[in-house]
């Protein structure tokens, strides 16, 4: 474990050094990122205009799921997002070879190598979202509740990343520029929406098959709407699933892995 | 004489120009299917989770408000809204992926393009062509489908003649986005890396396009504004003019306006490229 915590301070120190080697790119970064915020913030104000409520949620609670979603967002593309975009070139031309002849998890090293340096200042721009919006709901606010937040986000960061994972993976047999990543983009829409707009069996796939409504919808439904054990039980058992999917498909995509001919 | 001479080399030119144009369209378009699966599947999955989100989304709006017609849609106006939007966006946005002439530029080989018989922004835009044939092939197949099962529906004026028009604004559109995205991405002569820039251009796009809710949401004023800018022509101006949402006159102002842009766009891209390659150094990074 300790040798795992050394290695990824060295992945730190080396990704910071990087992004200051490109200042200009490291702007432009920050640049996007802010403009993804206000699209996001103003989607929903705009709907709002229209209606008191959606799903259930006033305005003010859903800039609280939507500042959610976006810490998440911008913890995943921190830590993991441009690893998981470098992986199918990766597995495709052969240089997962580097990676395979470690002495460490070739997972560990492949999806947490690169730190992205410059979503980190993002994410401290979403955590000010996030301090917003929890003041727009102060009702809500108990130190009980907060503590139980940072849980809750990490797991969506996890899950995140799972089903991302899940979508690159079968690039090891489709070979693939991209594997299914611009598919998963697709997708990401309906973690953007509040879950409890999708019923039947849309809501059955959204809450299970392809949990993308768990990400970051259900942590803030159980931070506005309160605890309920049956909806953190669904959360945590979900998660688990996908973990030991996710990890057994890795495993079976390496082990019909064979280099550059790949 | 010298007049006749002049006008043999300019045909000859013109053939020589169309000849590459061909060769170059026919190589994209092999590219474009040569992973056919993946190909399928990410405009499939594109267009099956735009219209499933629009779909959950504005039911609830709509059932929540308890309006039967919002900013000038029913619901089922609304869905085809929607529809529509990927299928047109791929006519009109399909330059804004990849990052073809940053590429280009940051690994060097943009200088090959630079001994070729034709300009490099006119070879850029015969691959936005290659595109363009399929996303008019995924629009034709899809909107048949949708509209023989779901019909047309009311207060939509959708006929062959809104669809010529809307093809026209469409094109108009795409030339329109080619020359933004080549204008950001030859910001590559000096900057170290575009691809954010693109990012920024594509996400501005959704919302102050049409592309993430339809522009009659916005406040008037908000509106107004919006139209000084070229975005609404990107996606809005082509789909509200399938939908038969505009008049004759509506739509020959607002292809004034996008030619316009063009204008201003194709003044700034010569002046970008002609800069950039006063800097270029031709080795890449």
């Amino acid at each position: 474990m300790r040798r795992y915590l050394r290695l990824y301070l060295q992945f730190l120190q080396f990704s910071f050094s990087r992004a200051m080697e490109f200042r200009l790119d490291f702007f432009f970064r920050i640049l996007m990122d802010v403009i993804y915020y206000i699209v996001n913030i103003a989607f929903f104000k705009v709907l709002y205009a229209r209606t008191p409520m959606l799903a259930g949620w006033n305005e003010r609670q859903t800039m609280l799921f939507v500042s959610i979603f976006l810490v998440i967002d911008a913890i995943n593309m921190t830590v993991f997002s441009n690893n998981v975009w470098q992986m199918p070139t990766q597995i495709n031309n052969g240089s997962l070879d580097y990676y395979l002849t470690r002495p460490v998890s070739s997972l560990f090293f492949l999806s947490l190598r690169e730190f992205a340096a410059n979503s980190f200042v993002n994410l401290l721009m979403t955590m000010a979202i996030l301090v917003w919006a929890l003041r727009l709901n102060m009702e809500l606010v108990t130190p009980l509740n907060l503590l139980f937040l940072v849980p809750l986000i990490a797991n969506g960061v996890f899950l995140y990343y799972l089903l991302n994972m899940v979508f690159i993976i079968p690039v090891f047999w489709t070979h693939s520029g991209r594997g299914f990543a611009d598919l998963f983009h697709s997708f990401t829409r309906f973690l953007e929406r509040p879950d409890r707009l999708f019923t039947g069996i849309m809501r059955l796939i959204l809450t299970v098959v392809l949990p993308l409504s768990l990400i970051a919808s259900f942590p803030a439904r159980l931070f506005i709407d309160g605890f309920e054990t049956g909806l953190f039980l669904h959360l945590t058992l979900v998660t688990a699933c996908f973990a030991g999917f996710m990890t057994l498909f890795w495993r079976k995509g390496l082990a019909s892995y064979s280099s550059a001919s790949s | 004489m010298s007049g006749d001479k002049f006008g043999a080399d300019f045909r000859d030119d013109l053939r020589a120009y169309a000849a590459v144009l061909r060769q170059v369209v026919s190589l994209e378009l092999r590219r474009a299917f040569a992973y056919r699966v993946s190909f399928w599947l990410r405009f499939l999955g594109g267009l099956f989770a735009n219209i499933t989100v629009a779909y959950f989304l504005w039911r609830a709006l709509f059932a929540e408000s308890g309006a039967k017609i919002m900013a000038g849609f029913t619901f089922e106006g609304m869905i085809l809204y929607y529809v529509l939007v990927p299928l047109i966006g791929g006519i009109t946005r399909n330059s804004t992926e990849g990052s073809a002439i940053a590429s280009e530029i940051y690994s060097g080989t943009l200088t090959r393009y630079l001994v070729y018989p034709m300009p490099f922004l006119l070879y850029r835009f015969a691959d936005v062509m290659a595109a363009v044939i399929v996303a008019l092939l995924q629009l034709t197949i899809m909107l048949s489908a949708y509209l023989l099962i779901f019909g047309i529906p009311a207060g939509i004026q959708l006929t062959p003649s809104s669809v010529a028009l809307g093809l026209i604004a469409a094109l108009g559109a795409c030339f329109l986005n080619f020359l933004m995205v080549s204008t950001v991405e030859m910001v590559a002569f000096w900057a170290d890396n575009v691809w954010s820039l693109n990012v920024m251009l594509m996400f501005s796009g959704q919302l102050l396009g049409g592309a993430l809710l339809p522009l009659t949401l916005f406040p008037a004023e908000v509106q107004r504004y919006l139209q000084l800018t070229p975005f609404p022509y990107l996606m809005s101006f082509p789909v509200q003019a399938v939908m038969g949402k505009l008049s004759f006159g509506q739509w020959a102002q607002s292809c004034g306006r996008m030619g316009i842009w063009i204008l201003i766009l194709t003044v700034l891209a010569r002046v970008v490229w002609r800069r950039g390659q006063r800097s270029f150094s031709g080795v890449g990074i």
